[in-house]
């Protein structure tokens, strides 16, 4: 029998091929596993008989990082029917893509490449949320960018253009509370500031993560959303102020690179959970 | 920083950084494909040292983008790409395998016919009986011991020359969640080849009919086989 496919309000993490064999061994409590969808798009073995397995314990949440909803070419077609395969075979409670491009004329990227944000992004962005919401057949969350450096040409902050892509193409939002972090540093502005200009109220879900602190070849430090390490206090204490505001959503952590053991993921998977559970305490 | 600029230097790698913060992009395309390959090609990692790896894979991952966002199916190519930039004469070959390996272990599922099924085989209709294939099944020949390489690799045990220079084929498939690879005798990988592409069994054994019996043998014990159909003249 499969479990509900709702995702409540706890913490989850990111499900890695690592750590197969140890989820059935731990049993860990989870509130969801996320997947990011085109590791899943394979035509069978492995991945598709875990992830089955899994998903008789656990909700799924689907993520995908390939679409290039932000990409001035477009979508195409095949990724947006595996996307609603994917959606129909494994259910996910929730369903989410990137503010973001990574196809080219030249091919796939492999990045999530940012855009300027003007009327022409705007609508290009609205048009390919439409497009990905009919073909797959649900509402689809979009996850707000980290930025290294940001377009002349853009009219719109990036929370304004948010807030706007969600009222016209009806779409609940993803909030990366580390992107907020990364972003702020990157470009010298207030995360406070950003979460404050944010349609709070159409977030569905959060992502937290670590990132790396480096420089530029200027000198000027830069910290990139790296994914490699555990989540920084300053953007747990982000985190702590958004889901003061928000009440309890479910919360990923995010880790793609230098993956450790389950437990270490499991760990800080508590640590929102116990973040949550305040946010409640305080409600009542 | 405009837009038509930011993607033309991303298109073409030789073009100027538009942007002192512009190298943190490439950077994370070239780093997040070498990584896709790292994945794919392990055993060719270990043979030739991380270092060699990233330099050799940044050469392909700069001349061949993926074609699309699906990086399981990156870096098909990537065999013949590095045979011209190896000193070791069997890294392609070895990496032939590997992409096999990885090939079987996403291929679809499918069920083995149990094994009564293949007594139902009369001596009348064994010449028109023909095999359909696992979809992971694959046969990787090489002029080196590849099957030998790979495995000394995934143990990490050194390599000696002498172990190298055997022509070795190697028969890759997938049983339920695990991908085995076996060196197989070149009998074996003629009759599995034929059959393959589709030939009967007399003419996939060959003239010496007295080796049928242990090749279907091999073929019902490998679990190799998901469907039998009679092709009647």
């Amino acid at each position: 029998m499969r479990v509900r496919s709702d995702i409540t309000a706890r913490g989850g993490i990111g499900l890695k091929a690592e750590h197969y064999r140890a989820i059935f061994e731990e049993k860990p409590e989870l509130g969801f596993f996320e997947i990011h969808a085109e590791n899943y798009m394979g035509a069978g073995g492995p991945p598709h008989r875990y992830l089955e397995a899994i998903r008789e314990r656990y909700p799924i949440s689907l993520h995908g990082v390939g679409l290039s909803i932000g990409g001035p070419l477009p979508l195409n077609a095949a990724h947006l029917a595996r996307l609603k395969a994917l959606n129909e075979r494994y259910e996910p409670g929730l369903f989410s893509e990137h503010l973001a491009w990574s196809t080219h004329d030249a091919g796939y990227l492999a990045d999530l490449l940012p855009l300027p944000y003007t009327e022409e992004t705007l609508s290009r962005v609205c048009d390919h949320i439409d497009e990905t919401q009919n073909a797959v057949g649900r509402q689809m969350l979009l996850e707000n960018p980290s930025s290294y450096l940001s377009f002349a040409e853009s009219t719109l902050a990036e929370a304004d253009f948010i807030r706007e892509v969600a009222r016209r193409s009806g779409c609940g939002l993803l909030l990366d509370v580390n992107n907020v972090f990364v972003s702020a540093r990157n470009l010298n502005t207030d995360p406070r500031a950003y979460i404050n200009a944010y349609p709070l109220e159409l977030v569905r879900e959060i992502h937290v993560a670590g990132h790396e602190i480096t420089a530029d070849q200027a000198g000027e430090m830069l910290l990139i959303d790296a994914h490699g390490t555990p989540v920084a206090d300053e953007v747990w204490s982000l985190y702590g102020d958004v889901i003061a505001r928000t009440g309890p959503l479910p919360t990923l952590i995010e880790r793609d690179s230098d993956v450790p053991p389950l437990a270490e993921l499991v760990a800080e998977a508590r640590r929102a959970d116990a973040v949550l559970r305040s946010a409640v305490r305080r409600a009542a | 920083m405009q837009e038509a600029a930011f993607h033309q230097a991303i298109a073409e790698a030789s073009s100027p950084l538009p942007h002192i913060r512009f190298r943190v992009y490439r950077n994370n395309v070239s780093s997040a494909l070498i990584n896709a390959l790292r994945v794919r090609y392990p055993v060719v990692e270990k043979l030739v040292g991380r270092k060699m790896f990233g330099a050799m894979t940044a050469d392909f991952v700069a001349a061949q983008r993926p074609r699309s966002p699906v990086l399981i199916d990156y870096g098909e190519e990537y065999p013949d790409f590095i045979a011209l930039r190896t000193n070791l004469p069997y890294l392609a070959d070895v990496a032939r395998l590997e992409s096999q390996w990885w090939r079987a272990y996403h291929a679809a599922d499918a069920e083995p016919l149990a094994a009564e099924r293949f007594a139902e085989l009369t001596p009348e209709t064994l010449e028109y009986a023909r095999f359909r294939f696992h979809p992971s099944a694959a046969i990787v020949s090489s002029h080196w011991a590849i099957g030998a390489i790979w495995n000394t690799a995934r143990q990490n045990a050194d390599l000696r020359a002498s172990d190298t220079e055997k022509p070795q084929t190697v028969l890759v498939w997938r049983r339920e969640a695990d991908v085995r690879l076996q060196v197989i005798d070149n009998a074996s990988a003629a009759f599995l080849a034929a059959l393959m592409q589709g030939k009967g069994l007399v003419e996939a054994v060959g003239s010496d009919l007295s080796g049928l019996q242990a090749q279907l043998q091999m073929l019902i014990g490998l679990h190799l086989i998901t469907a039998i159909e009679m092709k009647f003249p």
